[in-house]
């Protein structure tokens, strides 16, 4: 299969390039190099990431960074604090300044959407048509705001800093806020312009907020948090709808828990609804996707057909689906959407495309921020249902850790205005240092104690 | 615009100037200096960015307030007495010379 390969190639006239390492790790055959070293898909902290690690880790070929947006890596979880509120500009949110791609020789192909994908030809197909070779391959292609259909203008969603540009201006106009969707995007966007002096509610479909990514227990403070800050909370919403005047949105229409029917009026709705990833370019790979592209502990994508690991193409960040032991449902693979997944999977991923396999499997603790108003919210481990909550700290005092255990053991912790806390939590968890509930709640008891020397 | 001195991780010092108004670790970023992750992009919530300040440069930085002090108790590497999160040193005219020292790791 390989010697047919190389012929194929040579026929139409690629000459192989040397590359530093032969794989040989991995489930699947990896096929020869024969030019043009790695394409890295999707520019963001994964895609960054992939390309800064293949070079710490050895591979010298050539590298080329291919976003569809027309910047550079930059962070996005700003774009819903900082950045909407004024408080930081374009400049200060990149990933690694031009130095970095001009050092490290990082070709970056802004502006460019890749609409096809060949893996037996190994090339990729720019929406100008452009066809680029690759050796080696990177998903990094990230998820998509999901939207609702039919919205009238100044309906917005935000994901990426050209709806944050687009939220910025039309939020300088606009009084009357509805945000669609309880979950961190939503209640960060609600905080920052309620902060801006809008008049903010936040309409959620289940009974609590962020259902999907917190427990009750700290879904139910942030709520307390947002109303004593002058957000309203509509929860069990039905039937959402937008009212608008030629196709500009004047209110959004929702029915609670209840059944009673609301109007809110509105010139600005946000939807946070979650998102959906970016599987498409797997797909048309022949790679198993499954709500996302799946890959195995070394980041290395998976064959459809036969289930094999592909070690030549690697996939990290919100686009994946991984096998995870902190996942609380046992055996199911995991698909994490944070800045902690991509950047420590693209670490993995980065290692694999240089040396043929990382030399660690992706087994980092999972843990996630999020600023709203002047609470810190830090989260460590994938909770799920726990048995015993206890609290450390005064929580009417916003500074507190809620300990979350299940049979016994921790599995995570909130933090609110408790930075210390969240970073002991990560060491606990990461080394399963056994704690008990009774130490946890012992605000006097030093739980850096427990850690093995 | 004032110049701050890194000192990677082999001993190589970098002079760079830094605009006012960004912070050390802006600096570090903008111009590929390895050492610094900053991995939550300066909002003070990874503790990735840790720095050694020089000891006799300390007395001309404003204190770590209270996040900070408590992120710096979960740095990776050993926490000094001159440790500081470069993404909290802003980056002034009074700051002219500072030289900060990389650790040898940040996760």
């Amino acid at each position: 299969m390989a010697i047919g390969d190389i012929l194929g190639e040579l026929a139409v006239g690629i000459v192989a390039e040397a590359v530093s390492s032969a794989f040989d790790g991995g489930g699947g055959e990896k096929k020869p190099d024969i030019g043009d070293g790695l394409i890295i898909v999707g520019g963001s902290y994964a895609g960054a990431q992939i390309a800064a690690t293949a070079r710490d880790a050895g591979y010298t070929g050539r590298i080329r960074l291919v976003t569809a947006e027309a910047h550079p890596p930059y962070h996005r979880p700003p774009l819903s604090k900082a950045y909407l509120l004024g408080k930081a500009e374009r400049d200060s949110l990149t990933i690694r300044g031009p130095a970095f791609y001009e050092q490290e020789k990082v070709e970056l192909l802004l502006s460019t959407p890749i609409v096809a994908a060949d893996r037996t030809n190994r090339t990729l197909t720019t929406s100008g048509g452009d066809t680029l070779k690759w050796d080696r391959l990177a998903l990094a292609t990230g998820a998509r705001a999901r939207t609702l259909p039919g919205t009238p203008d100044n309906v917005l969603t935000l994901r990426d800093l050209a709806d944050a540009d687009r939220l910025r201006d039309v939020a300088s106009s606009a009084a009357n806020v509805v945000v669609i969707g309880g979950g961190y995007i939503g209640l960060e966007a609600a905080a920052s312009l309620s902060q801006l002096g809008k008049r903010v509610t936040v309409v959620e479909m289940q009974d609590r907020l962020l259902a999907r990514a917190a427990t009750p227990a700290l879904a139910q403070f942030v709520a307390d948090a947002h109303r004593a800050r002058g957000v309203e909370l509509l929860f069990g919403a039905r039937d959402v709808g937008f009212d608008h005047d030629h196709g500009v949105l004047t209110g959004v229409r929702a029915s609670d828990a209840a059944g009673r029917a609301h109007t809110l009026p509105a010139d600005l709705a946000v939807v946070g609804i979650g998102v959906s990833p970016n599987t498409e370019l797997a797909a048309m790979l022949g790679l198993a996707v499954d709500d996302g592209i799946r890959v195995d502990e070394f980041a290395c994508c998976i064959d459809a057909a036969s289930g094999v690991a592909v070690p030549e193409i690697v996939a990290a960040g919100d686009c994946t689906r991984h096998p995870s032991r902190w996942n609380p449902v046992q055996g199911m693979e995991l698909r994490l959407e944070s800045v902690q997944n991509a950047t420590d999977q693209a670490k993995i991923a980065g290692a694999t495309l240089a040396e043929g396999q990382a030399p660690k499997p992706y087994d980092a603790v999972p843990w996630f921020w999020s600023d709203q108003f002047d609470l810190k919210l830090q989260m460590v481990g994938l909770t799920g249902v726990p048995d015993v909550t206890v609290t450390r700290g005064d929580m009417a005092s916003n500074r507190f850790s809620l300990f979350h255990f299940r049979g016994g053991a921790l599995v995570g912790v909130d933090s609110v205005n408790k930075p210390a806390d969240h970073m002991l939590a990560r060491r606990l968890l990461a080394t399963q240092t056994p704690v008990t509930p009774e130490q946890a709640a012992d605000a006097a008891f030093d739980l850096r104690s427990t850690l093995p020397t | 615009m004032p110049t701050i001195n890194y000192v990677l991780k082999d001993g190589t010092r970098r002079a760079i100037e830094v605009p006012n108004g960004t912070s050390v670790m802006l600096g570090a970023i903008n111009n590929n200096l390895r050492g610094i992750d900053a991995e939550c992009g300066g909002c003070c919530s990874c503790a990735t960015c840790h720095v050694y300040v020089e000891e006799s440069d300390m007395a001309r930085l404003k204190p770590a307030d209270a996040v900070e002090k408590e992120l710096l108790e979960g740095v990776a590497a050993e926490r000094k007495p001159t440790s500081r999160l470069s993404c909290q040193i802003d980056v002034t005219a009074a700051l002219d010379g500072l030289t900060v020292y990389m650790p040898d790791r940040q996760s």
